[in-house]
């Protein structure tokens, strides 16, 4: 449904007195995501997952690459259709509503905007998607603060559904709520996935939250699709250093306590990239090789790894 | 029946919030109260004078206050040097006045806050050109620019009221900007932009609602400031012309008279006075109960 092939995103930084540098805040990724299934994208700040989610929107315009929608690209079928298709939630419900605005106000302006239907038919449609989320329409003339955190995120989760989107980037949608609302979202988000045959982006550091949502699981590192593959693969038997190192950094139960592979000092900053594989200055088994070339994504198994000793790791 | 249940239960409106927070500062509620006054003394001009504004009397040159000796019951703040009654002046200048200072406000706040939201949402060489105009006029001193505008148009009330307008423009739009600028980056803006929503929608439906109480507080600040610069163009002969009843212009033509006939510049000078000075508390109090971070 959603073809990205090999986006790349690049933006140019002058920084009086120094030179004109290149960020490359997307580094060459693709992927594929189908009718009702959910992809996950992992990685740390800085890692172009932001930028990621503004260039489907179309917000920003990829440097190089393709987004495109059932084969076809965005200039093909109208940036206003493309719209309508793909929407988003954002990560801080306190940021992503307008403070001035009635809840009723805020889940209609996308109708208002796209449609030409008349003010009775706007509300009632607001109104029946607020109650898709959970939230009545006696609660619906309130403004954003009179709503708890997760109600917050529920008029976003409206807002964004109400066009009718077929996908919908979920920008850590969880991660500013309390560990016990973050469930009830994640709830209603797959229980509307299920009624309503969303595809989601889901845009998260929470493996927990990645694994419980996810099908497929893409892996970023400075830009770049490190290692992306099903879930289960991913999720059982890590295959590249960056992966292992991000699982073995979040607590478990079932696992084992590694020290081995963590990373090793900060992540590098986008505007001055390592040579070779980026990842070579914090990588437990890097080499010359390494610091020299770039590996490729190779598939290996059941998944698409980019690094020189694949197999001699696993 | 259902929305107005739903009215029912909306709990404190920010405009009930923020009457509250108002109610409880005494100096504004105080201006407020004697700003009501000179808009009610302003409305009913007409009805509330004795005298017309431009009549002379005859042989009553230059009387005191009848509270003063000389004075006289019939002209209660005495009368000027060609014989014209001081309480109707002041009276009908009240409109004037008020009204020259509201359209310097609306002139001003409407201009400024078209080009800071131009220069502040869309950055770059808008941003650029809007703000070295106003770094050219912030650079003059304020009332001599307004002098130089005013010459240029020639003397007049209207001419008075654009020279001191255009001398108030860039405050309007750096606040505005500066403003736009810290809104512009908030995530609801992106939602907008994410489903669609133009540049105008986004300037006027999302961003601007939320830089309203700066705003109005600026506007309440500038309008006593306008009024202030208006009486000084009056009072340089620029402003309104005599025999206009213009609170600046009563007080430049009472000057030869400063020694021997003080009440001719003390009642218009009060007036001022009085109005500026209950602007400000007014503007002061709009300020703290509009402004999150002052509230008790």
């Amino acid at each position: 449904m959603l073809k990205v092939q090999n986006i790349k995103k690049h933006y140019h930084v002058r920084k009086w007195p120094d030179e004109a540098k290149t960020i490359r805040a997307l580094d060459g990724v693709s992927f594929h995501l189908q009718m009702g299934r959910t992809l996950g994208v992992v990685g740390e700040s800085g890692c172009g997952k932001s930028t990621l989610a503004r260039t489907l929107l179309h917000l920003e315009l990829p440097t190089s690459g393709e987004v495109l929608w059932e084969n076809q690209t965005i200039a093909n079928i109208g940036e206003q259709n493309y719209r309508k298709n793909i929407q988003m939630i954002f990560q801080d419900p306190y940021n992503s509503l307008n403070p001035r605005k009635r809840a009723i106000d805020i889940v209609s302006a996308p109708l208002q905007v796209n449609t030409n239907l008349s003010k009775q038919e706007i509300l009632d449609r607001a109104l029946d998607i607020l109650l898709k989320v959970g939230i009545a329409s006696t609660e619906a003339y309130k403004y954003p603060h009179m709503y708890s955190g997760g109600q917050r995120q529920r008029l976003g989760i409206a807002r964004a559904l109400i066009l009718g989107p077929k996908a919908v980037i979920c920008d850590e949608p969880v991660s500013a709520l309390d560990v016990s609302i973050q469930a009830q979202v994640l709830n209603l988000l797959l229980d509307l996935q299920e009624t309503l045959g969303l595809s989601y982006i889901f845009i998260s550091h929470d493996l927990g939250v990645v694994n419980h949502v996810s099908d497929d699981i893409m892996v970023m590192y400075l830009g770049k699709a490190v290692e992306q593959g099903p879930k289960e693969e991913i999720m059982q038997a890590p295959k590249h250093p960056y992966t292992r190192a991000l699982w073995a950094s979040s607590p478990s139960l079932d696992r084992a306590k590694t020290k081995d592979v963590l990373a090793l000092g900060e992540l590098p900053s986008p505007m001055n990239p390592p040579s070779g594989c980026s990842y070579h200055k914090r990588c437990p088994h890097a080499d010359l090789l390494c610091k020299e070339k770039a590996p490729a994504l190779m598939p290996y198994g059941k998944t698409l790894v980019a690094c020189h000793y694949t197999e001699k790791l696993n | 029946m259902e929305l107005e249940q739903a009215k029912e239960l909306t709990p404190q409106t920010p405009f009930q919030e923020f009457y509250q927070s108002f109610a409880l500062n005494k100096g504004a509620v105080i201006g407020l109260a004697v700003l009501l006054f000179f808009i009610a003394v302003g409305i009913s001009s007409p009805f509330l004078a004795p005298y017309d504004p431009t009549q002379l009397f005859d042989g009553a040159y230059r009387l005191p206050p009848f509270f003063s000796s000389g004075g006289n019951t019939k002209f209660l703040l005495g009368t000027d040097d060609v014989g014209r009654d001081i309480l109707s002046r002041l009276i009908h200048g009240t409109a004037l006045s008020l009204g020259v200072g509201i359209m310097i406000v609306v002139v001003s706040l409407v201009l400024g806050t078209i080009f800071g939201l131009l220069a502040g949402y869309f950055g770059k060489s808008v941003d650029r050109t809007v703000m070295r105009f106003t770094d050219i006029v912030m650079a003059l001193p304020s009332t001599l620019l307004a002098i130089v505008v005013a010459a240029i148009l020639g003397p007049g009330l209207v001419n008075a009221v654009w020279a001191v307008s255009i001398v108030a423009i860039p405050n309007y739009i750096r606040l505005v900007r500066a403003l736009v600028m810290a809104e512009k980056k908030r995530a609801y803006v992106m939602a907008a932009q994410a489903y669609g929503a133009g540049h105008i929608r986004i300037m006027v439906s999302e961003i601007l609602p939320n830089c309203t109480a700066p705003i109005i507080v600026q506007a309440t600040l500038g309008l006593s400031e306008g009024i202030l610069n208006a009486a000084a163009l009056g009072f340089l002969g620029l402003g309104a012309q005599p025999p206009t009843p213009e609170w600046g212009t009563m007080l430049a033509d009472a000057r030869p008279f400063l020694e021997n006939s003080p009440w001719m510049v003390t009642f218009p000078g009060l007036c001022i006075l009085l109005v500026v000075l209950a602007l400000n508390l007014v503007g002061d109090g709009l300020r703290d109960a509009l402004d999150p971070r002052l509230k008790r």
